[in-house]
């Protein structure tokens, strides 16, 4: 183990046990996907079984080379814990993917097994078969882009800014708004779901695309993410800024926003994807005008009544694509740049 | 903090963004916090017959009689909240110690990471009606069922009461063990790398380091996240609407209150929903004020420590 740990240490034989590992798991996903398109379950299993060995005896060599005995037991257990964990995240997308591969009954029938014949072609069917409302998969696609991109730049940009006015200048009242956000964050107030939505009714914000409004609050969680950084932020740049003739609007998008775009791209992200996978308000104010999350809900029940669950599973993974691609891009913005603050000093 | 010297005349141009940064937040605030909370306090008060509004106390002594019936749907709404709660509690605890273990760098954990987002990363409507197959008479689990319980019979697991509220606890246990993976994720990122070079100096070991230093570096935020955890106690629910819709003794508070609006949205004019939903909600706010307020005030020497 030692001896391993020793050699790890040496960047060729770590870049060629890296490049191992990937051939390991290339060969893996090969093999399983050789057996699957054959439908061959019991070549499948093995191939996965085989790989779910390999897998821990890799976790087994790179804790116990790199710790003492009691973390090491303790880095084991929590690597196969994890390992089960992920195994049944995974299963999620697989079993969609292969249920929207197969015929309805297959799925009715045997849900758990491979399809016995590949239907590629549910995924294009979707396109011509997914309306809700009026609208197709494009337009659904046109509502959650207008809501969820559009929505979150502007909530994560009013937040920036108030956040940056609020920390920077002082003004009446420029010290009400964190003990404000804070108090109805810490006093939820419940049941104004209905007065909520007989305002919004009587604004004509409900299925309209003038809903996009809402989305002009400052005041959220994000505020205090932006707040704390903005407090971190040196005036300094702000003044040279001034030196240089700059006037306040200039001073905040082209010297102090810049400095905080990690953290906007971040929480940018995280409320788009939030926002792309709302469905609870766009089944209520946006019924009629449905968006991918909301429509894809309604669609199902639709669905159910035409007995084409296969068409749905298609349906379902190709709305998952845009997050997870986005996912892929920027998992590094997203977990390395959002912090409370609240670190003792 | 540096701030501009408020003694200084401020120019059209500062006024002028200083406006532009605020106003938008105040409206909205005013309109869709103030003014929607104190239209839902009034509702409490009224019902509405005919066209006419009717002022009465009705709404609560509904609330009353129902709360006090331990078959009515709103007594099994908080008893399935306050396990509810407990559980999401408890997976707060798990889902830090994933972040760590993550942070701590237990083998592949660039894998883990990237698995542990996924579920967060799609639409709940995909994940619940995946999880239904998989929990339905065909799939895997319903058998395992029958055999343990020795039913003669394969249970349909989220339609049969004996079952369906552990399927939606499992459901949440399942889907929440990563927790919040980006807030824990990016606080123990920040943490200073000298106090923890300083501590391996020190001798101390891997749980030495986790309890004594990591933990208490760090609690200020912990505290912050579990009070308004606590606060948030009447909102906690699983997947109850895409699992059950609240059928089978599986309704929460928080999942009642969102059915109340949902199936009244065709007739706002004609139904009392909202109005008694108003009142149960002013009912839950002052408790939940109440319990808040005590939190709070338990809670505030560790708050010492924030900076927000």
């Amino acid at each position: 183990m030692k001896a391993f740990h020793q050699l790890r240490k040496n960047k060729t034989f770590y870049n060629i046990y890296k490049i191992v590992l990937i051939a390991l798991v290339c060969v893996v996903v090969f093999a399983f996907a050789f057996y699957a398109l054959k439908s061959d379950e019991k070549g499948a299993s093995a191939v996965l079984l085989a790989g779910f060995v390999i897998w821990c005896l890799i976790g087994f060599f790179e804790v116990f080379s790199q710790k003492g005995p009691s973390e090491a037991i303790v880095h084991m257990i929590v690597f196969v814990i994890f390992t089960a964990v992920a195994l049944s995240y995974l299963y999620i997308f697989f079993w969609g993917f292969t249920a929207g591969c197969k015929t309805h009954t297959e799925i009715a029938l045997y849900p758990m097994a491979l399809p016995s014949e590949w239907h590629f072609r549910n995924y294009l069917e979707v396109f011509d078969k997914l309306n809700v409302a009026g609208f197709g998969f494009f337009g659904m696609l046109g509502n959650s882009l207008y809501f969820s991109i559009l929505g979150s730049f502007i909530m994560c940009m009013m937040s920036s800014m108030l956040a940056y006015v609020t920390n920077k200048y002082r003004f009446p009242g420029s010290k009400l708004f964190m003990p404000v956000l804070l108090f109805t964050m810490m006093l939820p107030i419940y049941g104004s779901g209905g007065s909520m939505y007989k305002l919004l009714l009587k604004l004509g914000f409900v299925n309209s695309y003038s809903q996009i409004l809402l989305s002009f609050n400052g005041m959220n969680v994000y505020y205090i993410y932006f707040h704390a950084t903005y407090s971190n932020l040196s005036w300094n740049y702000a003044e040279a800024a001034m030196m240089d003739g700059a006037n306040e609007f200039q001073i905040y998008f082209r010297v102090m926003f810049p400095q905080v775009i990690n953290l906007f791209g971040a929480l940018f992200l995280i409320t788009w994807v939030g926002d792309w996978n709302n469905y609870t308000s766009a089944l209520i104010y946006l019924s009629k005008l449905p968006t991918l999350a909301g429509g894809i809900y309604m669609f199902e029940l639709d669905m159910v009544q035409h007995a084409r669950r296969d068409i749905l599973y298609a349906a379902y993974m190709i709305t998952a694509v845009p997050p997870l691609l986005l996912f892929i891009f920027f998992n590094n913005v997203l977990t390395n740049n959002i912090s409370l603050g609240g670190i003792k000093e | 903090m540096q701030r501009i010297n408020k003694r200084k005349r401020p120019t059209l141009t500062r006024v002028l963004f200083i406006l532009m940064c605020t106003v938008p937040s105040v409206v909205y605030f005013s309109i869709f916090y103030i003014y929607v909370n104190i239209n839902s306090f009034v509702m409490a008060f009224y019902t509405v017959k005919d066209g006419t509004i009717i002022w009465t106390l009705n709404n609560f002594k509904l609330f009353l009689e129902q709360i006090q019936s331990p078959t009515s749907e709103l007594s099994t709404a908080f008893k399935n909240t306050l396990i509810t709660f407990i559980i999401g509690n408890v997976m707060f605890v798990v889902g830090f110690f994933v972040s760590y273990f993550l942070y701590k760098k237990v083998p592949m954990y660039k894998v883990f990471r990237i698995c542990f987002f996924l579920p967060g990363l799609i639409a709940g409507t995909i994940v619940s009606s995946i999880f239904m197959r998989i929990v339905g008479v065909d799939g895997p689990i319903a058998p395992t069922v029958q055999k343990l319980f020795r039913l003669e019979y394969v249970p349909t697991l989220l339609a049969d009461p004996q079952f369906a509220n552990y399927v939606i606890w499992g459901n949440m246990i399942w889907l929440g063990f990563p927790g919040n993976m980006i807030l824990f994720g990016g606080t123990l990122s920040r943490l200073p790398e000298s106090v923890l070079e300083q501590g391996k100096l020190d001798g101390v070991n891997w749980l030495q380091e986790a309890f004594l230093i990591i933990i208490p570096v760090i609690w200020p935020m912990i505290s912050l996240m579990l009070v308004l955890n606590i606060a948030g106690f009447f909102g906690a629910s699983g997947n109850v609407f895409l699992l059950t819709q609240g059928n089978y003794g599986t309704q929460t508070i928080s999942n009642w209150m969102f059915m109340q609006v949902y199936n009244t949205v065709g007739s706002v004019d004609v139904s009392n929903a909202y109005n008694y939903l108003s009142s149960v909600g002013l009912i839950l706010t002052i408790i939940s004020v109440a319990v808040a307020l005590s939190v709070r005030r338990i809670a505030n020497s560790y708050f010492e420590g924030v900076t927000y």
